[in-house]
Formats: structure tokens, sequence, C-alpha cells
């Protein structure tokens, strides 16, 4: 370090000029950067490695993947569509609730404002548990729908299946989609949209028209953040599902506490990488890009 | 008040209204639950409410009667555990988030995407390889092995709020100290690192809250030896609601203040990371 | 007929009252600008004829139609913005296309429309560029494109030119001017820079503290300023108070004495004698004379012996700050006549180029 020298008292240096500049802050980041990489890096790697991988055989094979096929194809699929409906719903959802904030005032829009990002912060777990005694055949939703005369109590609604586990996913996900998109739409000056009602255009014109496309950024990172954690989800469907079909992350799993199988378990874990893969990449260049330039900026 | 102004607050109060119903329907459902000693199909309340849950789950009170256990064990062990997780990502986190926001270092890319991953990619793969690597190690089924996997999860999150944080301070304040006299390091100590504090202090609160919500990592490293709250809720749930929802509710209460507390520092993408 | 009337409008923010029982006149064709400092209400005012915020108390008139309680995108005004508000993710022509389209305009039809106003803010050939392809003085044509492409009843321009450097803001005041006259369109401009008020507006409205001070022709509101705020607000004006204590019949001037003995001839317009005054001059009306030249003069009406304070360079001028007698007068001069600080200087007043404004 350089601050024992006289001269480096009294100069301020360039940041990032020089070996010994870049040297100093590399031995800062190596303690987080090591951790990254021994307990994250290393077995994200020898996950896909070890998906090519059957006990007992040295060569690489996809005898995992058949057999995930065979046994679990069901269940990929359904992962799949859950996840997207969620995502759709969750989207469109969060998108109105968000146009609807950024452009009402007063103090029933506060009210909102305040009731909607309450799940944000709820854990899976307890979210998990929550839906357990909500959406249950005997559960409060049953109950209440039942009073209003909706339902017969003596045939309630089956939730425990792809509909209870995409009304939790939506009840989370959709407050923090909320919170990002109205972000986005923060960031858009008054201006433009003043600009569009004074050329006659009303709510829903602008919403498609300016908010949507000035925001696609932010609406894209909390489509793709949602799509991924739903995705990657193994509390909720583990604590909802009952029976058949169930969720990759459930199978996963199983195939570990079970049967011990990693391969398998890997097969399949790389296939839920691959099925978040478009939306992943995506979010990495955009995101390590506007890092890049906001630091340059700085 | 005109006619179409009337409609619309009309329109908003029915927006209220249904989102409320959706919000705290299931929050409701749980409150009921940890209080519920009796309540049988298809009453819409329950016939006979009491505290009896909750004592037992405080350790208070001791009856075999409605199968609950005490907490208190799973929620040292979750304490301890979140404690020293935050101090450990805390002490990494802090240096490479101001690495991150004030400096230009060769791998920028690479080491920025090192720390997004996680949050690109389901993490439910690297715990299961964990757990093949902490057998070998020996760290599986012990605290230890779990505390290092909260430390990756609250690492990223800390890491990004962090170097968020500095970003946020103009070089300047610390360009300024320097020219009159300050080292590197002393005017790190007395200029930005004071302004950063409150990002700081948000982050590393954040950092407790995944470490006592944490679920998967916990399932995968921990079980069966290591047994922390949402573990203990996870077990009970299958036959146990309202101890369950008690639990539940303890898990609840501190996310939601921290939320209303500490939101503003932080960033609307991080915090899509929660309680994984 | 007036093409716009405010009648009576107040709008509060909360408890500070942001505009106060204004009521206006815009002719048909005119351009009346509203001029003040920031908070002075001129902005408040502007967004209210939008409708994008409704008043308290009030109404608003296009046309002798009632307006007050339309919501803006019934209201067929154009409004042009500080930082253009050109949408980024369409190109010019899809921005330009925008009113149109909303108004079930035939698709040929808006392409000649469009074209036509491409052409007279001189930018065809632009149609299929984004906004961030272009430089803020074609983005800001490209904005008053757009406004007037939808033929509004009024435009309003609110501080258009303030982002843009001071060279292409002198350039286009005038086109904005032009374009105006072009197209015969009643405007309201908001701004709070006096010269660009006073170069392109039929009308000026002084507001201060959301009330009107002053309504006139840019002459009117330069040459006569009815108060203080407005002389001072318009050019560099020094002030110098005093009572009126006698009469010059002949000539009709007024003598006004200061506190400090000073006895100050300005052409007098009604008063009466022992009034307060305030007298009011504009720098470039002050002339100063080097100590050798003035001594000469000394003892003539309205010649007064004065310290040079500071000087500052201006490039085609210099300013200076002259005291005399216990008051400060700024004078601009030529930058032949060069003065020391400190030094001994002779100033003139002609008392023609005083205002006098009455307490």
């Amino acid at each position: 370090m350089s601050s024992g020298s006289p001269v480096a008292k009294t100069t301020i240096e360039h940041r990032g000029r020089g070996s010994r500049e870049w040297l100093f802050p590399l031995l800062l980041l190596l303690p987080a950067v090591g951790l990254m990489l021994a307990l994250y890096a290393y077995p994200f790697v020898s996950s896909i490695y070890r998906s090519f991988l059957v006990k007992g055989e040295g060569a690489v094979t996809l005898a995992n993947y058949a057999k995930a096929r065979q046994l679990y194809l069901r269940d990929i699929l359904f992962s799949l569509e859950v996840s997207l409906l969620s995502t759709t719903i969750a989207a469109v959802l969060s998108i109105a609730l968000a146009a609807y904030l950024r452009m009402a005032t007063g103090r029933i829009a506060k009210m909102v404002g305040a009731v909607y990002r309450l799940p944000i912060f709820i854990p899976f777990v307890v979210v998990a548990q929550m839906m357990n005694t909500f959406l249950a055949p005997h559960g409060l939703l049953n109950v209440f729908l039942a009073q209003l005369h909706l339902i017969d109590l003596k045939a309630p609604l089956q939730l425990f299946n792809w509909k209870g586990l995409t009304f939790s996913f939506v009840w989370k996900q959709a407050a923090f989609m909320t919170l990002i998109v109205l972000s986005g739409f923060k960031m858009i000056d008054d201006s433009y949209i003043e600009a569009a009602r004074s050329l006659g255009a009303r709510l829903p014109r602008v919403i498609v028209s300016i908010l949507i496309p000035m925001s696609l950024a932010s609406i894209s990172v909390a489509v793709i953040l949602a799509f991924t954690s739903i995705m990657g989800t193994f509390t909720l469907p583990y604590m909802i599902i009952a029976g058949e079909p169930t969720t990759v992350t459930v199978d996963i799993a199983h195939r570990v506490t079970y049967f011990g199988d990693y391969g398998v378990a890997n097969a399949l874990g790389t296939i839920t990488y691959l099925m978040v893969s478009f939306a992943a990449i995506y979010y990495l260049r955009y995101t390590v890009r506007k890092s890049i330039y906001e630091v340059q900026e700085g | 008040m005109s006619k179409s102004r009337l409609l619309t607050r009309a329109g908003e109060a029915v927006l209220l209204i249904v989102l409320c119903l959706i919000i705290f329907g299931p929050m409701t459902g749980l409150a009921l639950w940890s209080i519920a000693l009796r309540w049988y199909w298809p009453h819409a309340l329950p016939q006979v409410i009491g505290p009896d849950y909750w004592l037992q789950a405080l350790g208070l009170q001791k009856s075999l009667a409605i199968g609950a256990v005490s907490i208190m064990g799973a929620f040292k062990t979750s304490l301890i555990i979140a404690l020293i997780s935050v101090v450990l990502v805390m002490a990494v986190a802090i240096p490479a988030g101001y690495v991150l926001a004030k400096y230009s270092i060769p791998w920028k890319s690479a080491i920025l995407l090192l720390f997004l991953l996680p949050q690109a990619f389901p993490q439910q793969p690297v715990f299961v390889n964990l757990l093949l690597l902490f057998n070998k190690l020996g760290l599986a089924g012990t605290v230890p092995g779990v505390i290092l996997v909260h430390l990756i999860v609250g690492l990223v999150f800390a890491v990004w709020i962090s170097s968020a944080t500095f970003k946020s301070i103009p070089p300047e304040l610390e360009e300024a100290a320097r020219s009159v006299g300050a080292s590197r390091v002393t005017a790190f100590f007395r200029v930005t690192l004071p302004l950063a504090a409150p990002g700081l202090l948000a982050s590393a609160v954040f950092v407790f809250l995944t470490s006592l919500d944490e679920f998967t990592g916990t399932f995968f490293i921990g079980l069966p030896f290591v047994t922390t709250l949402p573990m203990l809720l996870y077990s009970s749930s299958g036959y146990n609601l309202q101890f369950a929802s008690v639990i539940a509710i303890i898990l609840l209460v501190p996310s939601i203040l921290f939320m209303v507390i500490i939101e503003r520092f932080l960033k609307a993408e991080y915090i899509g990371g929660m309680g994984i | 007929m007036p093409a716009l009337r405010l009648v009576n409008l107040t709008k509060r923010f909360g408890k500070t009252v942001a505009v106060q029982d204004v009521s206006l006149e815009i002719r048909d064709g005119e351009i009346m600008t509203l001029l003040g400092p920031s908070g002075c209400g001129k902005t408040t005012t502007l967004r209210c004829i939008a409708g994008l915020l409704s008043p308290d108390e009030g109404d608003i008139y296009l046309d002798d139609r009632r307006v007050t309680d339309l919501p803006p995108e019934k209201r067929g005004i154009g409004l042009v913005f500080q930082n253009y508000a050109l949408w980024p993710h369409m190109t010019i022509y899809e921005n330009l296309a925008f009113g149109l389209r909303l108004r079930k305009i035939p698709k040929d039809e808006i392409q000649r429309k469009v074209s036509e106003v491409l052409a007279t803010v001189r930018l065809s050939g632009f149609e299929q560029r984004y906004p961030r392809q272009l430089s803020g003085g074609q983005q800001q044509r490209v904005a008053l494109a757009r406004a007037l492409v939808i033929e509004p009843s009024v435009l309003l321009l609110d501080e258009p030119l303030s982002n843009l450097d001071a060279q292409l803001r002198e350039e286009m005041r005038f086109e904005i001017r032009e374009l105006q006259r072009k197209f015969g369109i009643t405007t309201v401009y908001v701004t709070h820079d006096q010269a660009e008020a006073l170069v392109l507006s039929d009308r000026i409205t002084v507001l201060h503290g959301g009330k009107i001070t002053q309504v006139g022709t840019p002459k009117d509101i330069y040459n006569r300023p009815s108060n203080k705020f407005v002389a001072g607000f318009i050019g560099l004006t020094s002030f110098i108070e005093g009572t009126v204590v006698g009469f010059d019949e002949t000539r009709g001037y007024a003598i006004v004495k200061t506190s400090d003995g000073l006895e100050v001839q300005a052409r007098s317009t009604g008063l009466h004698s022992q009034q307060k005054v305030t007298l009011a001059v504009r720098p470039e009306h002050i002339e100063l004379l080097p100590g050798s030249q003035g001594l000469s003069r000394a003892g003539e009406v309205n010649v007064f012996e004065g310290v040079v304070l500071r000087m500052a360079y201006l490039g085609d001028t210099i300013d200076y700050r002259v005291r005399v007698g216990d008051w400060v007068l700024r004078a601009h001069t030529s930058t032949n006549m060069v003065l020391n600080h400190d030094e001994k200087v002779w100033v003139v007043l002609s008392p023609d180029q005083i205002t006098v404004i009455p307490e």
C-alpha cells in the first residue's frame, strides 16, 4: 500500500493505472471471489459435469438424461408450464398495478402502494405454510367462497396442484415484479406522459405506447428474475403439491435424499439451467454491461 | 366532485379491497391456525381458541396433549448461524463491494458475472453438489457446513448492496480528504465508511434475515442433524398445522418489520432473493 | 374575442398558494409570455391551461368554451417541454404521427401532414431517425412540430430553450417567433429569461409570488416597469430612493431629493410634492466620465461624483459598480472606457431615461 510514502500523502493517483494500483484492489476482492469460486462456481460446474457421469463408469454418458426423460418428462413440462403461466400472470398484474401506482395520486393509491409490497420479504417457507392453511380443502379460501355461496363446501376447490402453486407463485412474485416495474416507470419523466396526453392519448394508450416501451429493460429484468426464481424454487412445491405431477426441484430432492442418485439429480438440475438459460444470459449480459457503464460514468 | 372522478374513486376503492383480501387472506389463515385449539370442518371460524401452541412453542408450557415442542433449540441454532454468517459475509463483502464500485480492475466482467450467476440460475443443483463436497470434507450435517451455505446465499446480496452503496458516494469526497493529506486508508475510514454506514447496515440486516429464512441450502446440507426454524416449520407442517403456523408467524414478523424500516436503502432487484 | 381566457385562477399546493387570482386574456394569434423567477407560478399557470393540474378556483375558457374540468387529452392543446419529451423508443415519424393516429386520420394523410410539418421545421428526411440521433436544437424543432401537427387551438411552451447552449438559444428564439407567425397560432410561452421574453413576445405577463404584477408589450415592460420588482427583474436596474421636493415645470421634470442629499431630476408623470418614489436606471443609460472630463460638467443637473467599486469585462462592454453617495449604481460602458478601482468618476443620468416608480 502506498500510504506510508511521503509522496502519496500529497498526490491523488489516477485509479487503475500502473500495476500496483490494481494489485491492492484485487487483494481486497480475493476472499469474496475465492469463496464464490469454491462454494458456488465449483459446485455449479460440477453439477453440469456430473450429469454426464454414472457411478462406476468412467466414460461420459447421456444415460442420466435418458433416465431423467423416462421418469420425469411430465414433471419437466409441468415445471415449465407452471413457471411460464405464473410469470405471465404475475407480469400482467404487476404492470397494471405499477401503471396505476405511477399515474394515481391520493390516499387510496398510497394505501395500495403500502399493501401490495408486503409479500416481497416473506420467505418462501412462510408463504408455503400460509398457503397450506389458506388453500386447503377446509382452508380459509374455500370457507370464504362458501360463505359467498360461490362454491359448495361438500365439493371444495382442490388447490394442492398446479392451481394452488400458480396462485402462490403469483402472490409472492407479483409484488416483487411490481416493485421493479414501478421503479422503471418512475424513471420516466412526467413530460413524456403529459406530451402523449396533450396529443389526445387516454390512460390505456399511455400505458401501452409510452410506459411499457420506455421501461422494457425494467420489465424484462422483472420477468427474468421472477421466471428464474419460480423455476428454481424448491420450498413451495415441496410443501404444497400433493402427488403427481410435481416440479423438477422436488424430483431433484427425491433423487438425492431417497436414492442418493446424484447423476440423475444433476441431469435434472442441468435441465433447469437450460430452461432458464435464455432469460439468464440476457439478464447477465444486460446487468454486467450496465454495471461497467455505471462505474465509468461515476 | 365530478361524476367521472367519483367513478374513479370507487374503482380505486374496489382495487384496494380486493388487494387487501388477496394479501391478508393467507396471513389471516396463518394467524387463525396459530390460535386454533379446535377447528372442525365445515366451520368458518375455530370453535375453541387459545394461546396454548404459542406458550408451548416459546417453552412456557409443557403439555404432551397438543404434540408441539419448544422452538427454543431451533431458534438458538438459527440465531447462532445467522449471526456468524452476517459477520463473515460483511467482512468479505465490504472490501469486495468497495473495489467493484470504485476501481476499474482487470477481469471485471468475469468477476461481476460470478456474483450475478446465483441470481440468474437456480441454486438447488449447487446445493446438491455442495452436499457431495461436504460429505467428503465431513461438513455435511454440521453447523459450520450450514454456515458456509448461508455465506454463499448472503454474500451475493451483500456484495451488490454494498457496491451500490459505495457507488452512490461521490468520489470527490474521498479525493478531497486525500488532497488535504489523508492517506487512502484514513480517507476510507473517516469519510467513505461513515457515509456508507446506513446502506451497509441495511445489507447486514438483509443477510441476517436471508440466513434466518434460508430453506433449500439447509435442507440439503443440514438435515437431519441441524434443525433451524425453517426446518422445524417444514417438519411440523405435515402433522401439526397449529405449531407450524406459530413458527411461520415468528419468521414472518422480522421480515415485514425489516421491509418497513429499511426498504428505501435497497435496490429492488436484490430483494427478490429473500428466503430461497 | 380572446382565444384563451383565465378567470380568477387560483391553485394551492398544500398551504402554499402557487397561483393566486390570476385573470388574463390572450388574444387570437398572439404570443404571450409568462415571465418570472422560479416559483412565481408561471409553470403552474401553464399546467392548469394544459389540464395537467386542475385549479382550486377559477375557470379557463378556450374560444369561449369552458374547459376547466376537461382532461388534457380532450383540450386539443399543443405542449412543448423543456426536455423536449420526444419518446426515445419511437422514430421521428412515429413521434409526429402519434397524435394524428389517435385522431383516426387516414394513413396517407398522416404521411402528408408529417412531411409538411417536418419541412417547415427544416428537418425533411429525418423521418426514420431516432431522437437520440438528433442535436438538441433539432430535437426541440421536432418537439415543436409534434405539437403543431395536430393543429391545436393553443400552443404552450414551457421553458423550451433552457436546455440549449447560448448561441443556439438565440437562433431558436427567432425560429420559434417565425414558426408562430407562420402558423398564426395563439401561444403561451413560459420563461424565466427576460431577454428571451423581450425578443419573442407580443405581450409579456410578469408574475411574482403567484400574482400578476404587470401585463404589457415588451417595450412597456422594459421602459415603464410599473413597480420595483419588474424593474429589477428585467435587466440590471439600479435603484435610488427619495422624496419629490419640487418640479421643473418648463421641462416637465420632478426633482427628487435622497436621504443623503442628492438631487436627481426625472421625467414626471402625475407626481405630487412630498411623494416617496423609487428611481430606476438601467445600466446602459448611465454615462460615466473620467475625472478630467467630468470636472467641467460638475454642478450640472444630474451629474454626480462617484467612486469605482468594481469592474468586470463582459466582452463587448464593461460592467462597473459605482458608489454615488449612499447608492451603488451599475453602469455598462464601451470597452475603451477604462477606469480603475477606487478611481474618481463622474456619473451622468439622463432625466428622460429614469423611470419613476411611486411607492
